[in-house]
């Protein structure tokens, strides 16, 4: 019964891996023949390629601030849905339905929002007395922090995880808490948290991930408006500086080199996200 | 008694009916493959596929249509592949790049010579499909840099049109009197536009300084030069100091079309289309000033088509290409909006009644007009390298010598690596 599953993972994963891996250390350019050219890009990447630390640089910083505020988003919003409001059943629909949208499709719609000089939000903004509203798409400066706003609109996914863990709970503990005269807050950080810990843990380790290879959201931005990476290379995902080197250079030895090192750095991540895990979620073991 | 099928003689048959059919498609007539970019000009371009088809029905046309702004990559990937189209647009900045896969089709030009009818061209357009005596495309439209300008806001100034004798002073003159400030201080009307996220303007301006992108042999970026660097601060200084061109993010979004900027620097041909659809645009042409060095520094490239390399139906291929290329073809390409390539075409009534009305000064902006740089990384090195500094500059103040001193470092870097795909 396996068989066919094995075959398909060595024939569509693993052996296009293993090609990857073989030509990176290759100058394929599609032009001529490949030559074999050992670590010479890696080096070149590493050490000479002035887009490679600028790209690294984006993405880590779209990472963490993307994961932080995603996180804090979809669980305050669970917290919030979590308790018997009105329509609360629309309200969990309306929340998680940016999450079934396409990302390239937000990626227009919010280059739409964010234009600098005709867009939605600086029409607002210009309605409420900013004379000179950022320029978002166009600015160096405010081109990332738009990315990470509409990254943190499809918070949805996690806000559904974390309601499913909320409902979980035990209430007996949380009405022993309130007899017992607990505050809020101590109820949360006392029997909530803990009991979150570790749906908190997956949500971080995916959404980790998933922004480390963060991609269509920025090439839609960048397509719509400034051009690929955003003004200045503000929006250039390593990713997206990938694609580029791959598809619209035709460096595919060098790109292969990065799809590598975009590897090895994930697995190394989420290995050190599992060993810090042992302090701080509940039932991961010492 | 039933008769169990033999599936080998079965597979056999199948295989021979199927190479039948393919050898006899092979000899009644011939398949050839165009890439198409798909434009707003579909509709001209297919009506003009039908005329060829009719004229030769012994060629299969089979046109694939890729969106025009993943033409790059789907062209690159075919070729990457092994499977080119047979006929494939080019001409442009992409050509370097694709020279080892485009075949030369000299013999042939030699050859229907007399047909073609090269003195035709406008020289500036032979020039530009002749690369090194060889002649690898021929085209259908070129792309010119040039100075539009709207006359009303010109008229409502009272300032003199722009002329071909204009030097940057002169268009930094006019353009500092041409922006005018509402009561709260904001502009309202922009002196000129300026150009952002390729090297359409700064490298005009180098040129017209006198300094180039790199040395002939392209081993060396020379952005960094004293010429090149008063190309690039006129190009900064238009924001910073004369203030008659707005920063990135400024201005309206619409650009030229909005009315709200009485030059555009640079602009391409291909606005045409869209500036005579805009009905209270009052738009004409001029070619662009000169420099320092006495250069006007725009670019020429052309919209052509060139053949495979690889094609197994070179003939059949070159007749489409010819046709293309051909009085008809350029007709229409010319009633739907681009420049005619051909002087005949040019000189029909409809051409001179379209606007812009100055034709006069494409010809000599096309006579100015510089080759970009032969080098298959040209692009890569310009917009990934050098771009990315260029626009902190603009949008962050950025000092020209910082960020020249940066782009031609990078450029250099990757110039000395085996990932640089070399020189001409």
């Amino acid at each position: 019964m396996i068989a066919p599953v094995i075959l398909g993972l060595a024939i569509f994963t693993y052996g296009p891996m293993l090609v990857s891996l073989g030509l990176s250390f290759t100058n394929d350019d599609a032009v001529k023949a490949p030559s074999y050219v050992g670590l010479a890009n890696y080096r070149y990447l590493l050490s000479a390629d002035p887009s490679f630390w600028i790209s690294v640089k984006v993405t880590g910083i779209y990472a963490a601030a993307s994961v932080t505020l995603g996180l804090l988003a979809s669980l305050s919003v669970a917290l919030i849905l979590n308790q018997d409001i009105p329509f609360r059943g629309m309200f969990r629909t309306l929340y998680y339905f940016p999450t079934i949208l396409p990302a390239t499709a937000s990626g227009v719609l919010w280059a739409f929002i964010f234009q600098p000089q005709d867009g939605l939000l600086n029409g607002l903004l210009r309605k409420v007395g900013v004379g000179h509203p950022p320029a978002w798409t166009d600015s160096p400066q405010w081109a990332l922090p738009a990315l990470v706003i509409m990254s943190v609109w499809g918070f949805g996914g996690a806000m559904v995880v974390f309601l499913a863990g909320l409902q979980d709970a035990p209430k007996y503990l949380h009405e022993a808490a309130s007899l017992d005269g607990a505050t809020a807050w101590k109820k949360f950080w006392v029997i909530t948290w803990p009991a979150l810990t570790p749906l908190v843990f997956f949500n971080l380790t995916m959404s980790l991930i998933g922004s480390l290879k963060a991609f269509d959201q920025a090439f839609a931005f960048g397509t719509s408006g400034p051009g690929v990476g955003g003004p200045a290379r503000a929006t250039l995902f390593y990713v997206l500086n990938l694609y580029e080197k791959a598809f619209g250079h035709f460096h595919m030895g060098l790109a292969a080199a990065m799809a590598w090192i975009l590897f090895v750095a994930i697995a190394a991540l989420t290995a050190v996200n599992f060993a810090v895990s042992k302090r701080w979620v509940k039932g991961a073991s010492a | 008694m039933r008769t169990r099928p033999s599936w080998p003689a079965l597979l056999f048959v199948t295989l021979l009916s199927s190479v039948g059919c393919r050898q006899a498609r092979q000899d009644s007539r011939h398949h050839v493959v165009f890439l198409y970019p798909i434009e707003d000009d579909r509709p001209m371009v297919e009506g003009l596929i039908r005329q060829f088809g009719a004229l030769h029905p012994d060629i299969d046309l089979e046109v694939r249509a890729v969106p025009g702004n993943q033409y790059q990559a789907k062209i690159k990937t075919l070729v990457a592949a092994g499977e080119p189209p047979d006929v494939f647009v080019c001409g442009d900045v992409t050509f370097p790049y694709l020279r080892p896969f485009v075949a030369d089709l000299s013999d042939l030009c030699l050859r229907d010579a007399k047909e073609i009818d090269f003195a035709d061209y406008y020289p500036a357009v032979s020039r530009a499909f002749t690369v090194g005596r060889r002649v690898y495309f021929l085209p259908q439209s070129f792309n010119v840099s040039l100075l539009y300008y709207n006359k009303k806001l010109f008229r409502q100034s009272n300032e003199p049109l722009p002329s071909a004798n204009w030097t940057w002073a002169d268009y930094a003159d006019a353009g500092r009197r041409l922006t005018k400030r509402g009561s709260d201080g904001r502009v309202v009307t922009w002196g000129s536009t300026i150009t952002t996220g390729w090297w359409g303007e700064w490298l005009t301006l180098v040129h017209g300084a006198g300094g180039d992108f790199f040395n002939k042999s392209v081993t060396v970026c020379t952005l960094d030069t004293p010429q090149a660097l008063t190309g690039l601060t006129f190009y900064r200084d238009k924001i910073y100091r004369n203030g008659f061109a707005p920063a990135p993010g400024e201005g309206a979004s619409t650009g030229f079309r909005s009315n709200t900027f009485a030059m555009e620097f640079g602009g391409h041909t291909g606005n045409w289309k869209s500036y005579r659809q805009i009905p209270d645009l009052d738009w004409d042409i001029e070619a662009l000033p000169k420099g320092p060095a006495g250069r006007r520094g725009g670019e020429l490239s052309l919209s052509a088509m060139g053949i495979s390399k690889k094609s197994r139906e070179r003939e059949a291929a070159w007749q489409f290409v010819k046709f293309m290329s051909g009085k008809v073809a350029i007709e229409a390409f010319a009633r739907f909006g681009y420049p005619a390539v051909r002087r005949s075409v040019a000189a029909m009534p409809f051409y001179a009644l379209q606007p812009p009305l100055n034709k006069p000064a494409l010809e000599v902006a096309m006579e100015s007009a510089e080759p970009d740089p032969d080098a298959p990384d040209f692009m890569e090195i310009a917009l990934d390298l050098v771009q990315p500094e260029i626009d902190e500059m603009l949008s962050e103040g950025l000092q020209t010598q910082a960020a020249a001193r940066r782009a031609t470092r990078s450029a250099d870097a990757f110039l000395k690596t085996q990932v640089s795909r070399g020189g001409p």
